[in-house]
């Protein structure tokens, strides 16, 4: 069995949520594409309890330490390891051996700090792996110790461009003209710029034949080093690789998140389809900055799975659907949430229907009805859908209709919903109602909070101006501007 | 340290006052003294943005009196800045040629960069001749002014500097690479067997002579030179003549060695555009000093007294004797410009002028703005003795009713009125002064002084200082004797010039 610290019975392949939604969410912008592809992936209950004792081990500074050096390590050993199956000729194959045997002894101490560390019945397979590597790393390392002072003495030579050739010297002594100009223009005072690194350069053919002709001896030696070791056993390491890349790219946005304030834990599981949270955060705004990020509860249970959400243009209602749709991607796939605390079922479908364009083959109202079909049927076996202002392509009469229709559906086939409307007409009917209710901060600031209550078909427009101090009666208090 | 002519110290970002100079005539009387035009264009863009830190004044009354004592210094330096000013636009279009060649021409890559390369060293060759000319020119003068002194230094520490001759040394050689030459390249190989670090260690202009140079092991050849070689490393022999080079080894000098002279160019180009923003903005500047050296000029003929105004931290303004500049360049002598005081200070913030029509009201106005105009550009002002107090932005504000622009019936130019002055006071701060005249006079008088009255001790509390010239009785009488000084003109008949009394 290949080892995982991902999977706790073989990766998955099934697919749990719709690519785009990364973007209608703009998770997109916060997660690398290897990221929203492994969240996007269907992962059982166990998995996600596997995942979250990788999570909360990254909470103690020393495990992060040891996997970002593993990590930084198992980088090595792959470009290593790439270099190698590239190799052209014996001489860059015996380089591109020594450094892997090299990066091979490193990455492998590495690893081996991170499974002891892991402690963990579920992660044996990683462990015994580790195990079996460090036996040969342990016999691998005084060799590759002894080779150090030949490989560096082929690493550093010098090359004569002249009209009768170019030729190949092992004495390298001398100023480079570069480094001359730089030293003479700031001993006068002048101002030298930084140049970036010096492009690397593949090394040509002929060098590197010419090399092995400099330096016989050396390369006798690694050549019999290669032959005792070649090859290592290093493919199920570079299938971590990614797995950790999604580690640390979760644990990323704990810190940045983190740097604006806003807390994280790690749910627990149920076996039962739920999704609760106390205080959660849209945490795609950190993306924007100066803005305030207010918490909102979750609160959707197999009892009650279903709920609109009104209010106002500009009262935060996309905010609270990011909110609830980013925290169940994140808590859902194994991931920490954006919330004070909170509790996740396993659900295999996530969709969404944003407001899109007409499509060539029908009008915008065409398209949400189709759209509205496809993701009842995806999601019939226990989704959790998303509708941001879906038939706003209808007339008000017919929008409501259909919206109700929406509803009624989802409610009959147990599948889980939020639904963002500007349909106040949904009001009064025997589904939950999310609100948005403005509330003024000591520092005269806005805020939203979403609450659960019957609802209003009143317009917020005369509090949100009176909050700009823009209405008639608060024009005295605008004052005039300072310098 | 960029070096200006007209800054010792970056001004803080902050809008101009385009309209100032216009509004005071100034434009019309400076034409009067002095006839280039360009001079005279770029004379009115410094002068529209006063510097708002008084060691900038300092720094141009500083530089303007010696170049009025040492007439010849100016010419001299004029000369030697333009041809060192001339340079970055010589240097920019010589390079835009070299990659115009390089993108449409046959040039390779590598034969670009090495013409980059010698470009780039003989400019700051040649940047370093035009300094040391300037070097000369400063040096031959008994100089006193510090920002002058500040640059000979600066100029000195980079000309004389222990490693100034190896290094120019090696730009010559760089800036004349002979067609036919040796290179030796140091490189080394990263863990991933990549060229990591290489540069070169010596460009030979003589070319080698066809041998084995000691310690070589192994030629970059075909196989059967390898082979050939091989034979000739065992026994010691000299190569023979005429080795060819195998194809990709040019590849990989084009590539290196090319690489190294783009490296090089690129330091060589960052040099010479510091030494271009050090010292090659000045000459533009000097178009302020000749416009400058035409007004003392003016003053010294006409035996006008003129003084640079003093700065003070305190808020306390004392002019003594302040003649009105476009007066005087109007009377050319014909007839006399009287002379008065100015006086503000920490509890007066405002001036508050009153009197018949002309009078002599708001040319007393005028010259206290242009004073303080003049004193902030570091200019020399038409009195015995300035002492000012920390003046910030100046303002001004003439009478809508004055204003052909605004059109309509007077309801309309008092709201416009309204609307410019709120557009102004927006903008106002802090030791800010405002010039006022005749506002607020196309609606009822009773009331255009009271809103006036209320917008005065506004301003005065925000730290504004203000003069205002009015012929609205009531804000004379609304304004206590300890918020502003009032003066109003005086003459005792038609024959004797209106004088400026306190009420």
């Amino acid at each position: 069995m290949a080892i995982s610290l991902l999977y706790s019975n073989g990766a998955s392949t099934q697919p749990k949520i719709d690519p785009p939604l990364f973007s209608l969410i703009r998770l997109d912008t916060l997660l690398s594409e290897n990221t929203q592809h492994l969240l996007s992936v269907h992962c059982t209950a166990e998995d996600i309890r596997l995942r979250q004792a990788v999570f909360a081990r990254m909470e103690a500074p020393s495990f992060r330490a040891d996997l970002e050096q593993f990590f930084s390590s198992l980088t090595a050993l792959w470009q290593a390891n790439n270099k190698l199956k590239d190799a052209k000729n014996e001489c860059e194959e015996l380089l591109g051996f020594y450094t892997c045997a090299r990066r091979f002894i490193n990455c492998t101490k590495s690893a081996q700090s991170v499974a002891q560390a892991l402690n963990d019945d579920r992660f044996r397979d990683f462990y015994a792996y580790c195990q079996d590597n460090l036996s040969t790393a342990i016999r691998l390392e005084p060799a590759v110790l002894k080779l150090e002072s030949p490989v560096k003495r082929i690493r550093t030579s010098l090359i004569t461009f002249q009209c009768n050739g170019v030729w190949l010297d092992d004495d390298n002594e001398g100023e480079g003209i570069l480094n001359k100009v730089t030293g003479y223009a700031a001993n006068l005072g002048l101002s030298v710029s930084e140049l970036p690194k010096q492009r690397c350069l593949a090394m040509p053919h002929e060098l590197s034949e010419s090399l092995m002709f400099l330096y016989p001896n050396e390369f006798e030696e690694i050549r019999a080093l290669a032959r005792e070791f070649a090859p290592l056993n290093v493919k199920d390491f570079f299938s971590v690789r990614e797995e950790l890349n999604f580690f640390f790219n979760i644990y990323e946005l704990i810190v940045r998140a983190g740097a604006r304030g806003i807390p994280h834990c790690i749910p627990s599981v149920s076996d039962s389809p739920v999704f609760r949270a106390k205080n959660a955060y849209d945490i795609t705004l950190i993306n924007v900055s100066n803005t305030d990020i207010i918490p909102n509860d979750i609160d959707f249970r197999k009892e009650e799975p279903f709920s609109f959400l009104i209010g106002a243009n500009g009262g935060g209602k996309t905010t609270y659907l990011r909110t609830v749709c980013a925290n169940l991607i994140l808590a859902g796939a194994g991931c920490p949430m954006f919330a004070d605390n909170g509790e996740i079922g396993v659900f295999p479908f996530i969709g969404a229907h944003f407001p899109t364009d007409e499509t060539p083959t029908g009008g915008k109202l065409f398209s949400e009805q189709q759209r509205e079909n496809e993701l009842l049927n995806l999601a019939k076996n226990g989704g959790f859908l998303f509708f941001n202002e879906t038939f706003s392509g209808a007339n008000d009469r017919k929008g409501v209709l259909l919206t109700l229709d929406c509803a009624a559906a989802c409610v009959k086939n147990g599948i889980f919903a939020l639904f963002v409307t500007h349909f106040h007409e949904v009001v009064g009917h025997r589904y939950p109602i999310l609100s948005t209710v403005v509330e003024t901060e000591n520092d005269n600031r806005r805020t939203y909070r979403i609450t659960k209550n019957p609802g209003t078909k009143s317009s917020y427009a005369e509090d949100i101006l009176r909050k700009y101090r823009l209405s008639a009666d608060t024009f005295h208090l605008r004052g005039v501007n300072e310098q | 340290m960029n070096f200006s002519l007209l800054y010792k110290t970056e001004e803080p970002e902050r809008t101009g006052a385009p309209e100032l100079a216009k509004n005071l005539l100034l434009d019309h009387a400076i034409k009067q003294l002095h006839t280039n035009e360009r001079a005279l264009r770029y004379f009115f863009e410094v002068l529209s943005s006063p510097p708002l830190l008084t060691e900038n004044a300092d720094h141009r009354a500083q530089i303007l009196t010696e170049f009025f004592n040492h007439r010849s210094l100016f010419d001299r330096i004029s000369a030697c800045l333009q041809s060192l000013d001339a340079l970055p636009e010589q240097y920019k279009t010589q390079r835009s040629i070299l990659h115009t060649n390089a993108r449409f021409g046959s040039d390779s890559r590598f034969l670009t960069a090495e013409k980059l390369l010698m470009h780039s060293a003989s400019s700051l060759l040649q940047v370093f001749d035009r300094l040391q000319q300037l070097l000369s020119v400063l040096e031959s003068y008994p100089l006193s002014a510090p920002p002058l002194l500040a640059l000979s230094d600066s100029l000195r520490s980079i000309l004389c500097a222990d490693g100034f001759s190896a290094f120019c040394d090696l730009l010559k050689h760089l800036s004349a690479l002979p067609p036919d030459y040796r290179l030796k390249l140091q490189f080394s190989l990263n863990d991933l067997g990549r060229l990591e670090a290489y540069d070169l260690v010596e460009i030979d202009s003589v070319p080698a002579p066809p041998k084995l140079p000691t310690g070589l092991k192994k030629l970059l050849l075909s196989n059967e030179e390898k082979i050939a070689l091989e034979q000739q490393i065992q026994i010691h022999s000299p190569v023979p003549n005429g080795l060819q080079t195998p194809v990709n080894t040019t590849e990989l000098r084009n590539t290196t060695v090319g690489g190294i002279y783009e490296r090089l160019t690129e330091q060589l180009n960052h040099i010479i555009t510091d030494l271009f923003e050090r010292y090659c903005k000045m000459s533009g500047e000097l178009y302020f000093y000749q416009v400058a050296l035409s007004i003392m000029t003016f003053y010294e003929k006409q035996g006008i007294p003129f003084c640079f105004a003093q700065f003070t931290t305190d808020n306390h303004t004392e002019i003594t004797d302040l003649s009105d500049f476009v007066l005087l360049v109007e009377s050319y002598g014909t007839f006399p410009v009287i002379a008065n005081d100015v006086h503000l200070s920490e509890t007066k913030k405002g001036i508050l002028i009153s009197g018949e029509n002309s009078s002599g009201k708001t040319v007393y106005l005028r010259s206290i703005a242009t004073a303080m105009l003049f004193s902030q550009n570091g200019l020399p002002l038409p009195a015995t003795n300035a002492v000012l107090g920390g003046y910030r932005n100046i303002y001004t504000m003439f009478s809508a009713a004055e204003n052909p622009k605004l059109a309509g019936s007077g309801a309309g130019r008092f709201e416009e009125e309204v609307a410019n002055l709120s557009d102004i006071i927006d903008r106002l701060g802090r030791g800010d002064i405002l010039f006022l005249n005749e506002i607020f006079q196309t609606t009822s008088y009773p009331e255009g002084a009271k809103g006036l009255c209320e917008i005065l001790r506004f301003l005065a509390a925000r730290g504004v200082r203000y003069v205002c010239v009015s012929h609205l009785t009531d804000l004379f009488e609304l304004l206590g004797a300890d918020e502003a000084t009032k003066l109003t003109t005086t003459s005792p008949d038609s024959a004797t010039p209106f004088r400026l009394i306190a009420q």
